[in-house]
């Protein structure tokens, strides 16, 4: 008898998971975050939301909803009320910035939500966009692909497969917007009716920008570039080729292609892999960087150079190039480079750290690029390196 | 007597020992107090344990003079034992909630969002008393049976942060404030005394003086090393402006791999694992203060002691959740000067052993 009071005691205790129980459909998935400048409020918050159910040839659909508010907690509380199903952000996975927005720093304030909306922001990427965000987010939605799989971790594949995107999850960009020791590169995005975008080096005749490619396909919007801040504003962007460029330094760079214009004035295309992580010396007023790659031209037989001319070719360029991104990002003031990692280890006392301005010493912070190029193809030696 | 403290051996004690270190040091802490000045964690961690460790040793050494088992053997028929044993007592129950407290936090902003606190705590009430009322024997044995799961979730845990450690975080490394870790290490006493604290009060369990020495030793720098190390892995994967504003960082640490690598889905599985190891550490130390207050007070059996200890315990999580800015007082001087009630009585202890009298040799 004891023991079957215990028992029934103990089944007692189980009940309690079934009080204020909510079935699963009653509710609707945020994809998407999206916040830039309002017209009447502050924020003008876009939802991209996915609904399970439906017919049954389409299982989920998926609706754009947004709303002026002055705070996150307020639209999403407006939102909740006018929408027939309960939102949830367990499976949020994208937070785009409006670049206006972005450019005048008024996200920070907004996104201060991270605390009381914590299953929120874990798994999310952080995208800057070209306004209105409604197309951007229209502009991912497509019948081939209703349940929006590709969103989820399309800009973190992108950067990995090609490097002409920076992929930066939401905890990375507040160690960036409140550590100091480095800037944010988010990934850059924009529905594609908006024309050529500028990049910040400026000597690329098609920049590789989200927004401005010339492609026609079943989704609008594309990504490529980033967008580089200066603590918590944005003061620019980089196309794909310089974003990868940054990469290369951060350790962050895998694998992508590069074109260069040869002596003889021939375009010549190579892949460059990552082979191991740069060795970045930082003195006093002073920085050297040693990076290794390993390239693959295409079509190795047109190639005009033999192996030694061509190591020595990308090097010099990627160098000359690696100065140049360099050169520009520090004079908008912005160490997406993360030169300022490295300034921490000179000090043994936290006060002494806090004290310190990492940033006035970032300006006239001279760095020397130094490149290490080997061949996985050799065109005119008939063994491999 | 029914104290219940059975009899176990060294591997069981130590696992005991081992398993309270790490969840007391890892989950018992202050993210504000200690990451205020920077990130010395893991270093404040391994001096805190040495520290606890010495007073152990201290301890140990007055039973050998004295000649007892367990710390009660040194309270005596002191006439100050009841002013000895309540400040005791509080530690352990304030050491009990601590580990709770950060899990209960952890659970309702993660897992169960839409809870509240209250529902939660009701679950951990039952479980607590089971364990604290079926005694000594029971806990460390079931300690001994978790240790191997549990250090492999921690382990993997920490393996698959690999990939989000970023050694420049670490920097800078404080060595040039000494005097602030040794400062921060005394108020870290509160993590890491309670498990050989608790160790001395079941010291009849260990059979033997030698044994309770060696196991406390065994679990103390195990526990410690343990959590010195995860803290660093913490260290590495936020830096320390983050981690200052950090309620649960260990579980942070663990969504932001699964963010990282979704099919790595380790996060809730490993945090129902982590939660059972804090239950038993809590459950470890409400029952060492049981049987510290049965046999100072002469109280012959040990359950009632337990659901009333279990009880407060519960009932202070939710009274200090709910005022949320008395809580923030109280625990922020908890955390920082709760140690006293550690560091008064021992020394009492140990000068009431000096003035013992010699027996007289009675004359026939």
């Amino acid at each position: 008898m004891r023991r079957f009071r215990l028992i029934l005691f103990c089944l007692a205790l189980l009940t309690f998971g079934c009080m204020q129980s909510k079935n699963i459909d009653e509710y609707a998935y945020v994809l998407n975050v999206g916040v830039e400048r309002g017209t009447t409020m502050p924020y003008l918050v876009t939802f991209l939301v996915s609904v399970p159910g439906g017919t049954e040839e389409i299982k989920v659909t998926n609706e754009v909803i947004s709303a002026e508010a002055r705070s996150f907690s307020e639209a999403y509380e407006t939102l909740n009320a006018a929408y027939p199903s309960r939102l949830s952000f367990s499976r949020a996975s994208l937070l785009v910035i409006g670049e206006e927005l972005a450019r005048n720093g008024g996200q920070t304030t907004f996104l201060d939500f991270a605390f009381g909306k914590p299953d929120l922001w874990p798994n999310l990427r952080v995208v800057v966009a070209k306004e209105p965000l409604r197309d951007v987010f229209e502009g991912w939605v497509s019948d081939a692909d209703p349940s929006l799989r590709k969103i989820k971790t399309a800009v973190g594949d992108l950067s990995q497969a090609s490097g002409i995107t920076a992929d930066a999850g939401y905890g990375m960009y507040l160690e960036a917007i409140s550590d100091d020791r480095f800037d944010a590169m988010l990934a850059y995005a924009g529905a594609n009716e908006y024309g050529l975008r500028e990049d910040l080096v400026g000597n690329e005749a098609y920049p590789y920008v989200g927004g401005s490619l010339l492609v026609d396909s079943l989704l609008s919007t594309s990504t490529a570039g980033s967008a580089v801040f200066d603590g918590d504003r944005m003061v620019g962007i980089l196309d794909g080729r310089h974003t990868m460029e940054v990469l290369m330094v951060t350790d962050a760079f895998r694998r992508g292609e590069l074109g260069f214009t040869a002596p003889d004035g021939q375009t010549l295309r190579v892949t460059v892999y990552r082979v191991r992580a740069p060795k970045i010396r930082l003195g006093n007023g002073t920085a050297e960087v040693e990076l290794f790659l390993e390239a693959d031209p295409f079509e190795p037989e047109t190639v005009p150079m033999r192996s030694e001319e061509l190591k020595a070719f990308l090097a010099e360029q990627l160098a000359a190039e690696l100065n140049a991104v360099f050169s520009t990002i520090q004079s908008v003031n912005s160490d997406v480079m993360g030169f300022g990692r490295f300034a921490a280890k000179r000090f043994v006392r936290v006060s002494d750290w806090e004290r310190y301005d990492w940033k006035s010493d970032y300006r006239t912070l001279s760095v020397t690029f130094s490149v290490t190029v080997t061949l996985s193809h050799n065109p005119h030696d008939p063994e491999m390196e | 007597m029914n104290l219940r403290i059975g009899a176990f051996g060294r591997q069981e004690s130590a696992a005991i020992v081992l398993l309270a270190t790490f969840f007391s040091g890892c989950f018992a802490v202050d993210s504000r107090a200690l990451y205020e000045n920077g990130n010395a964690s893991y270093l404040v961690e391994t001096v805190s344990v040495i520290q606890a460790l010495l007073l152990f040793e201290i301890v140990i050494w007055s039973l050998r003079v004295r000649g007892g088992n367990d710390l009660s053997a040194l309270i005596g028929r002191s006439r100050l034992k009841a002013a000895l044993t309540i400040p005791l007592i509080l530690a352990l129950i304030i050491a009990a909630m601590q580990p709770l407290q950060s899990f209960l936090l952890t659970i309702t902003q993660y897992v169960f969002v839409e809870s509240k606190h209250a529902t939660v705590c009701l679950y951990l009430l039952p479980c607590l008393f089971l364990l604290t009322a079926l005694g000594a024997e029971t806990l460390v044995r079931t300690a001994r049976i978790l240790l191997p799961i549990l250090l492999l979730s921690i382990v993997a845990a920490l393996v698959s942060g690999i990939g989000q450690y970023r050694i420049y975080r670490i920097y800078p490394i404080p060595i040039g404030e000494p005097l602030r870790i040794f400062t921060q290490a005394g108020s870290a006493e509160m993590r890491t005394v309670p498990p050989l604290l608790a160790l001395l009060c079941i010291g009849e369990g260990t059979q033997d003086r030698l044994a309770m020495r060696s196991s406390g030793r065994i679990g103390a720098i195990a526990g410690g090393l343990l959590c010195a190390a995860a803290l660093f892995a913490l260290s590495m994967t936020f830096p320390y402006s983050q981690l200052k504003g950090m309620p649960t960082p260990f579980y942070r640490m663990l969504v932001e791999v699964r963010a990282e690598n979704p099919t790595l889905r380790l996060d809730r599985a490993v945090l129902f694992l982590w939660l059972c190891g804090a239950i038993l550490t809590s459950a470890y130390y409400l029952y060492a203060a049981c049987v510290l207050f049965c046999k100072t007070f002469g109280v012959r059996d040990s359950r009632p002691a337990a659901l009333c200890l279990s009880g407060i315990a519960v009932t202070l999580i939710l009274v200090l959740y709910y005022d949320a800015e008395t809580t923030v007082a109280i625990l922020r001087s908890l955390y920082r000067d709760a140690w006293m009630l550690i560091a008064v009585p021992i020394p009492l202890i140990l000068l009431n052993l000096k003035r013992r009298k010699p027996k007289c040799a009675v004359s026939v």
